[in-house]
């Protein structure tokens, strides 16, 4: 999402008529930034630099080589840990692409095979790039229509490239026994279904392992959230979507060490941030303006992302595993109706005391922006300020940074 | 009154309730309040929702999950959700849900109906719905009838029998399109969410009726574009033996344009169209359609009782004329601005041609295309500008792969073999790669819009405007050149963006060389060089390149039937 990505994506564009060098380019690239990622956040050891090197592993593990899981953003990613499968989000590689400003390809080959361009560019460009053959070490293809169910015919076509089955989990939208019986079943034919597939027994050891370094992520993060809503951590916009990425797809040791080394920063010195808002759902990963009013050190901060606390009313019960992710999914705020979801943002931009709120339509998105205006109302009841923002978080051709600027801009001036 | 938003509710609990239910359907006006963002068919049909009914609604989609947040706060209202996959586990979940909503329901309209009345309806559902399947192929009046008492559900779909057939699938469709496809010439079978198909089911009744109901629901004979199963319509193209098939999508529905690899693989004639029920109108639409009939029809025979051919293309900027006599010559090459009223502008071009060749009008047979052709009620034939452009151009060039049209409103790109049109791709209803575009460019950078092509040619700094859209990118070019960009540079960026367009559209439809570039763009030097550049290969420009449509409409005539 910087100017290097965008040259460097340039590079890569230079050999995309030969894909297996052009893949090749990308490999190095990516296993480099990783590797300067890693030292950062070894030096620095703070909790940004730790996300953004775990954000950057997900789709790194696309391109080196090991066994993989292509999942969405909202499927239960520990239970690919007990086959040993890295999980990449089709999501993120999708961001990726749109940060080297490398999208498009994707989206004409996702054109050319017949999907519309009014599709989430998500999907078009998750799909391109398979559909591309830049992905070629997926086992397992696996999604949930939780949030999307866009997803379902989009996984299944995925899946379909590399000859295998998709797993969908099908989630009621909403939270009860019945639901959670349903979901837990479900996951647990799908770890039946995978040690038949993948002739692998499910290490449960590993499995519980999972979990457990979850239970002390989202634990410390529940702890410090109140300290949290007080001195927000300074992150870039992009930074909260690493964020996001992190926590739901890939929440392994590195982002135990983001919690921990986080415990500390909060206490020393927090930055002061003139006026803070609260972002809803995703923002737009390719460099633009909304990076540079919202970055680490503008006066202007985002100081909560709806999805990276979409976790909060979840407990994790190692003890039983599958209810306990049945739970994690039935629970998030955006599954049911938009009143959920209403009360769950007030009660993040009240926590986290914001001078005011973005909901960012994804272009294509039924789900998140269908009845925004239900959430403006809400806000506006409260008097939070509240702005709705069109736009494409992974084409950047289907956006206007200077309609952004203007619509920010004249956002800050009202509220003061 | 019942309303239920899809075909996938439990009709057998209506029915044995019997309390009155219909389904919603799009109109003219649309629900303002969801964003536009979601599926037009859904904005355009909850608006048919009135204050006293009582909501059944499936969460058949994230639209209509969207739109039930609003129904809810002024409807009673009952909520399905409906499982995306079918095997034991979600079936004897949703098989629960459905029990809990007949309570409810029986609650709801004070009735007292045993689990058995529930099962003798289920049981005639199923009987009926598999006649219904069988009245499909054999007796349309028949299978109308049975679908409108099983669903309450207007038939959408063709009680005649033809010998050219087309098969819809994907979302619902209009009574207007099934009868614009008719008055083509062609009978239908709607296997879309709102025809006769979508009610049928592969299942023997089980002991749970609920159980049952779900499992009628689940496994569909052709499964909603949501399901994770496999849509069978393979199955479907062999029972019913399409002539052709129309894959039609809502704006902002994203399950069945995956049907296409599907239809590809099947080798049946297909296209793809998108329609947005919100916007009203669909001249798009019966465009691609009417390309797809025409290029199923033969036009072989000379229309021997006249002497001269004329074609009429129509276009949304010009109108353009050419006459041709019976050997194919060209006579007469005619262009005018079409202005507000496309009928009255062919008029002044039919009768200025006639006195410039000194013939008669019994001695003309006259084709019409372009957008306009319907307007133009003095033809004797109406074809649309894809087939007119592919017949054009190959009576110009032997052997065209692809022909890129770009028109002042529309750009096209259509692929060829054997001189035949076997894929074609129109562009959005965007302006972007398009004419107007460039006069978009043109007026900003005040430039005349002939003098576009030569001025980017002198081009010395490579700048880059990224939007697709035609408003995004205006704005893009203001910025470029508040900055003192040079225009030329500017003019450039443009046309690399125009490029890139067409490009993604050549991209869709395999288009392969040699590729001609037709319509009044094509004059645009600049334009040439720009997608010359991005494809790699060079382009030719006929030495008229904007009358094309109208020359192949003149050879249509030349062909067509006595």
């Amino acid at each position: 999402m910087s100017k290097k990505s965008v040259a460097y994506g340039k590079f890569v564009r230079y050999f995309w008529k030969r894909p297996k060098l052009a893949k090749e380019i990308l490999k190095l690239g990516i296993k480099l930034e990783l590797a300067r990622r890693r030292v950062v956040a070894n030096i620095k050891n703070d909790f940004a630099s730790w996300v953004d090197s775990v954000a950057l592993s997900i789709v790194s593990s696309a391109f080196e080589g090991g066994k993989i899981a292509l999942v969405n953003l909202f499927f239960p990613v520990e239970i690919m840990a007990g086959f040993n499968l890295k999980c990449v989000s089709a999501e993120g590689l999708a961001g990726m692409l749109a940060a080297m400003h490398l999208e498009d390809l994707a989206l004409n080959r996702a054109e050319a095979m017949g999907i519309s361009k009014n599709t989430c560019s998500f999907h078009r460009a998750g799909l391109g790039l398979n559909l591309l053959k830049m992905v070629s070490n997926a086992k397992v293809v696996a999604a949930t229509n939780a949030l999307c169910d866009g997803n379902v015919p989009i996984f299944k076509t995925i899946a379909q490239i590399h000859g295998l089955d998709p797993l969908i989990v099908d989630v009621p939208r909403t939270f009860d026994q019945s639901s959670v019986h349903s979901v837990s079943q479900q996951l647990e034919g799908i770890v039946h279904e995978l040690e038949n597939e993948l002739n692998q027994s499910f290490n449960y050891s590993k499995f519980e392992e999972q979990l457990k370094i979850e239970s002390e992520i989202f634990g410390t993060l529940r702890e410090l959230y109140p300290k949290l809503c007080e001195n927000p951590v300074g992150l870039h916009l992009y930074q909260h979507v690493n964020l996001l990425y992190a926590l739901h797809v890939r929440p392994d040791v590195h982002m135990l060490k983001a919690v921990r080394a986080l415990r500390k920063q909060l206490d020393s010195n927090a930055p002061t941030f003139k006026k803070r808002f609260l972002w809803m759902h995703l923002s737009p990963y390719y460099d633009n303006v909304l990076n540079d009013i919202f970055s680490k050190d503008s006066q202007y901060s985002v100081v909560a992302s709806e999805l990276s606390w979409d976790w909060l009313n979840w407990k994790i019960d190692v003890a039983h595993p599958f209810k306990c992710l049945a739970e994690k999914i039935l629970s998030n705020p955006l599954l049911g109706d938009v009143e959920t979801r209403a009360k769950f943002a007030l009660r993040l931009a009240f926590d986290f005391k914001v001078d005011g709120v973005i909901h960012f339509n994804h272009f294509g998105c039924k789900q998140s922006s269908g009845s925004v205006e239900i959430l403006k109302n809400a806000f506006d009841e409260v008097r939070i300020p509240f702005l709705s923002l069109d736009g494409d978080c992974v084409d950047h051709t289907s956006a206007s940074f200077e309609q952004y600027k203007t619509r920010i801009q004249a956002f800050l001036e009202m509220i003061g | 009154m019942i309303v239920y938003n899809c075909p996938l509710v439990p009709f057998e609990f209506f029915h044995a309730l019997k309390v009155p239910f219909r389904r919603i359907r799009p109109n003219s006006i649309e629900f303002q309040k969801l964003h536009p963002n979601v599926c037009s068919f859904c904005r355009s049909a909850v608006c048919s929702v009135e204050p006293n009914d009582v909501l059944v609604w499936v969460d058949s989609c994230d639209s209509m999950r969207r739109a039930y947040d609003f129904l809810k706060k002024t409807n009673r209202s009952f909520y399905l959700h409906v499982p995306v996959k079918n095997d034991k586990v979600v079936l004897r979940a949703f098989a629960d849900e459905l029990r809990k909503l007949w309570e409810k329901l029986k609650e709801t309209f004070n009735r007292e109906v045993p689990v058995s009345e529930l099962e003798e309806t289920h049981s005639w559902f199923l009987e009926s719905s598999k006649n219904l399947e069988k009245a499909l192929f054999e007796d349309p009046y028949k299978a109308k009838e049975l679908f409108e008492s099983l669903s309450n559900q207007e038939w959408i779909g063709s009680t005649k029998k033809d010998t050219l057939k087309v098969l819809l699938v994907g979302s619902w469709v209009s009574e207007e399109l099934v009868k614009f496809i008719e008055d083509s010439g062609a009978c239908v079978l709607n296997a879309t969410c709102s025809g006769p198909y979508a009610l049928l089911s592969d299942i023997q009744m089980k002991s749970n009726v609920f159980e049952s109901i779900a499992s009628r629901i689940l496994s569909k004979k052709l499964v909603c574009g949501r399901f994770s199963s496999d849509r069978k319509l393979s199955e479907l193209v062999k029972s019913f033996e399409p002539s052709a098939v129309v894959l039609h999508t809502a704006k902002f529905c994203d399950f069945y344009h995956f049907d296409g690899q599907i239809l590809e693989k099947l080798k049946v004639p297909f296209v793809s169209v998108e329609e947005n029920f919100s916007s009203g109108g669909f001249e798009q639409t019966k465009t691609r359609i009417g390309a797809l009939l025409e290029s199923l029809k033969r036009f072989s025979k000379p229309a021997l009782n006249f002497s001269y051919f004329i074609g009429i293309d129509s276009g949304s900027t010009s109108t353009k004329l050419v006459a041709i006599d019976r050997s194919g010559n060209i006579l007469l090459q005619e262009i005018l601005k079409t202005g507000a009223d496309p009928k009255e502008s062919a008029k002044r071009l039919l009768m200025k041609s006639s006195q410039e060749l000194k013939i008669s009008h019994e001695d003309v047979f006259v084709v019409a295309t372009g957008y306009g052709r319907d307007a133009i009620d003095f033809a004797q034939e109406r074809v649309t500008e894809i087939t007119c452009h592919a017949i054009g151009v190959s009576y110009l060039y032997e052997n065209v792969g692809t022909i890129i049209d770009i028109g002042g409103q529309d750009s096209k790109v259509i692929r060829l073999e054997d001189g035949k049109v076997v894929d074609f791709v129109m562009n959005d209803k965007c302006a972007a790669g398009t004419g107007r575009f460039l006069e978009i460019v043109a007026s900003i950078l005040e430039t005349p819009i002939e003098a576009l092509g030569e001025e980017s040619l002198k081009s010395k700094q490579e700048l880059n405007i990224s939007s697709v859209c035609a408003v995004f990118a205006e704005s893009e070019i203001i910025s470029l050149r508040s900055k003192g960009y040079h225009k030329q540079d500017i003019i450039r960026a443009a046309h690399e963006a125009i490029a890139r367009r067409i490009y993604a559209m050549y991209q869709r439809v395999k288009g392969r060389p040699p590729i001609v570039l037709t319509g009044g763009v094509a004059l645009n030097k600049g334009l040439k060089w720009a997608l010359e550049k991005l494809m790699g290969v060079e382009l030719i420009v006929p030495k008229n390149p904007i009358t094309t449509g109208a020359l192949g409409a003149a050879l249509i005539g030349l062909q067509q039937k006595t």
